[in-house]
């Protein structure tokens, strides 16, 4: 017998009789030669990891209750009232049926003054009732809200008003939050989350990155806000504290093994809370980056789009204050210094940020009664700021999979920043933010 | 083979050696299972038929650079396969009873095997499987899957004068088995 003749017949003879393959050979086979599918599984579940951690940290973030922290802001601002009240009931008392604003109050707010009857009996109203129950004292945040104050008194005239008729509204449901301008937040010294370049097998590589980023801000301040209701005593240890989340976007295109260039995108949220505000605050914030990058760092050049802030409202208050602020000119300028060992990336940065602000506010009151709702508006200009901020700071991050396509980078980074400004609001910052992004590279 | 058949498994092939996933998937497909009877035939074990099976295929993968596309590649992939089969054996430590001293060249050919010609496969599959796992391995890799002396000698970690005597006994004992089994048939049937 020959062996081909032997061969086939043995052949013929086991294709009739051999059972299927099972699957799991191939399995086997495929966890063998192509890992990377566990591995990207791997990073797909730190992802779903990480999504879960930011949104549980945002969510405790958002609950945070501020009572325990603004109770000392509550009872030395109700003694002031209180004697407020006292100096007020007198005038009350020689014209019971209509009542006058207290100096104090008339400087605590302002743009009521020049405003309607109507908005002025209102407002002294909720200054009353603030004094009477605690409930509503925590509500009565807007009239000390010092950025709002401050607003309003580098606006000397009326001349900068343009006064808006009342409008007639039918029952409007009643939005919870005012809007108010800040005209500075340190959410600038959030680090971006593009990746790094680490290596010349990055180059030439386009990668698409978002990320998400949520951190604590403290910020000491030496402003003094009012000196008669001393509101800077009122704040204690003159802290503040941020908590803030960020959603980031971003592109790096290598140009070759050493140079990149990027943009990126960051939009985010905080919540603000110290002992002189006794409600949280939110805050929206948009910024642009242009980076520039090197293997050995990183030049970032961000803009901020916008800066707002949501402040919730006591259901029962019918003010409402809308107030739009832009800054209109920026330079803000943030270097990077990377330090690489295997995964681990190390920046320290430093930066410089020249600003002025300018804008417009618009301020809308709703007034309500029995039967109908009225909107009253005032259009004001914004007295120029210039500010002047320095940041240093230090930024540490871990890469994983850095061999696929996908790969994530959790980092955490600390900046400490100072503020100059010439409204007299100079303060200096710390910051902690944990982040992590993810990225494609094609 | 056509050449549109062979275009397809060239293309399938360069495909697999730029690491795509899913043509090695198909190579898999389209030949596991003769690949999988290929080792069947040396080993009884479904579960160690399995493992000469994915190790194959690793190996095909490492390996598929160094194909050149000269050859069959059908004929490639069996000699891989037959090659982790016998090393399969190599790493359970088959015991290989030397009979060098005894066996000679000239010995080869004195054996009559016109005997195998009058049995069908199915019989002769019979007789293979009843043999000893050193001289099964070594007749089915010299007679059926082609592999020389030197190969399996190589492969199974033996000398060739070993492997020339396993097979000269694995013959031996066929056709006496054969002969023995005819025997008893040609005598129920008188």
């Amino acid at each position: 017998m020959k062996k081909d003749d032997l061969n086939g017949r043995f052949q013929n003879l086991y294709d009739k009789q051999i059972p299927d393959v099972p699957n799991r050979v191939w399995e086997k086979v495929d966890e063998e030669l192509f890992p990377k599918k566990k591995r990207n599984g791997m990073v797909f579940w730190l992802s779903i990891f990480t999504g879960l951690v930011i949104l549980t940290g945002t969510w405790l973030l958002l609950n945070d209750d501020t009572k325990s922290t603004s109770s000392l802001a509550i009872i030395k601002f109700e003694k002031k009232s209180k004697n407020n009240q006292n100096k007020q009931s007198k005038t009350e008392h020689n014209n019971p049926s209509k009542t006058k604003p207290s100096a104090v109050t008339s400087k605590i707010n302002p743009i009521e003054n020049k405003t309607s009857s109507t908005n002025k009996n209102k407002s002294y109203l909720s200054v009353n009732s603030m004094v009477e129950n605690k409930e509503t004292v925590e509500g009565g945040y807007i009239q000390n809200d010092p950025f709002v104050k401050n607003i309003h008194e580098n606006n000397p005239e009326d001349e900068n008003l343009a006064s808006i008729e009342l409008i007639s509204i039918p029952n409007l449901p009643l939005l919870p939050i005012t809007l108010l301008n800040t005209q500075r937040l340190n959410l600038v010294n959030l680090s971006t989350l593009l990746p790094t370049t680490r290596s010349k097998e990055d180059a030439s590589k386009f990668t698409l990155t978002a990320g998400i980023a949520f951190g604590k801000n403290i910020r000491y301040t030496n402003s003094i806000i009012d000196p008669e209701l001393s509101v800077s005593k009122l704040r204690g240890d003159n802290r503040m504290a941020l908590n803030l989340i960020q959603f980031k976007c971003g592109m790096i295109y290598n140009i070759n093994d050493k140079y990149s260039v990027g943009l990126g995108a960051n939009y985010g949220f905080a919540s603000r809370k110290s002992p002189w505000y006794t409600r949280p605050t939110y805050f929206a914030q948009g910024q642009q980056e242009l980076v520039f990058q090197t293997l050995e760092g990183r030049y970032n050049i961000t803009d901020a789009a916008f800066l707002n802030s949501l402040v919730p409202n006591d259901t029962n208050n019918i003010n409402l204050k809308n107030s739009v602020s832009i800054k209109m000119f920026s330079i803000p300028l943030t270097v990077y210094r990377h330090f690489k060992r295997n995964n681990w990336t190390t920046s320290l940065n430093a930066g410089l940020s020249a600003d002025i602000h300018f804008g417009k506010d618009f301020h809308f009151e709703l007034e309500q009664n029995n039967t109908t709702r009225q909107l009253s508006g005032i259009l004001e200009n914004q007295t120029p700021i210039v500010s002047l901020q320095g940041l240093l700071g230090s930024r540490f991050s871990y890469l994983l999979s850095n061999s696929f396509n996908f790969y994530f980078e959790p980092q955490l980074s600390i900046p400490i920043s100072c503020y100059l400004s010439t409204n007299n609001q100079n303060s200096y910052s710390a910051s902690l933010t944990i982040g992590a992004g993810i990225s494609y590279k094609f | 083979m056509e050449l549109s058949e062979q275009n397809t498994e060239s293309s399938l092939i360069r495909k697999c050696i730029k690491g795509e996933r899913s043509a090695f998937q198909e190579l898999y497909n389209q030949n596991s299972r003769w690949m999988y009877a290929v080792c069947l035939r040396y080993h009884k074990s479904q579960e160690d038929a399995e493992d000469v099976l994915q190790e194959s295929f690793i190996q095909i993968y490492k390996n598929l650079s160094s194909f050149k596309f000269e050859g069959n590649f059908k004929g490639w992939m069996r000699r891989i396969t037959v090659n982790c089969a016998l090393a399969k054996f190599r790493t359970n430590k088959i015991d290989f009873v030397s009979l060098e001293e005894q066996f000679s060249e000239s010995n080869e050919n004195v054996l009559d095997t016109s005997l195998m010609d009058d049995i069908n496969a199915e019989e002769l599959i019979y007789y293979i499987d009843q043999l000893s796992q050193g001289r099964k391995q070594v007749f089915l890799a010299y007679a059926v899957d082609g592999l020389k002396h030197k190969e399996i000698a190589e492969i199974l970690g033996i000398s060739e004068g070993t492997s020339k005597s396993q097979l000269f006994d694995a013959r031996k004992e066929l056709i006496e088995e054969i002969k023995k089994n005819k025997v008893n048939i040609e005598s129920i049937l008188i």
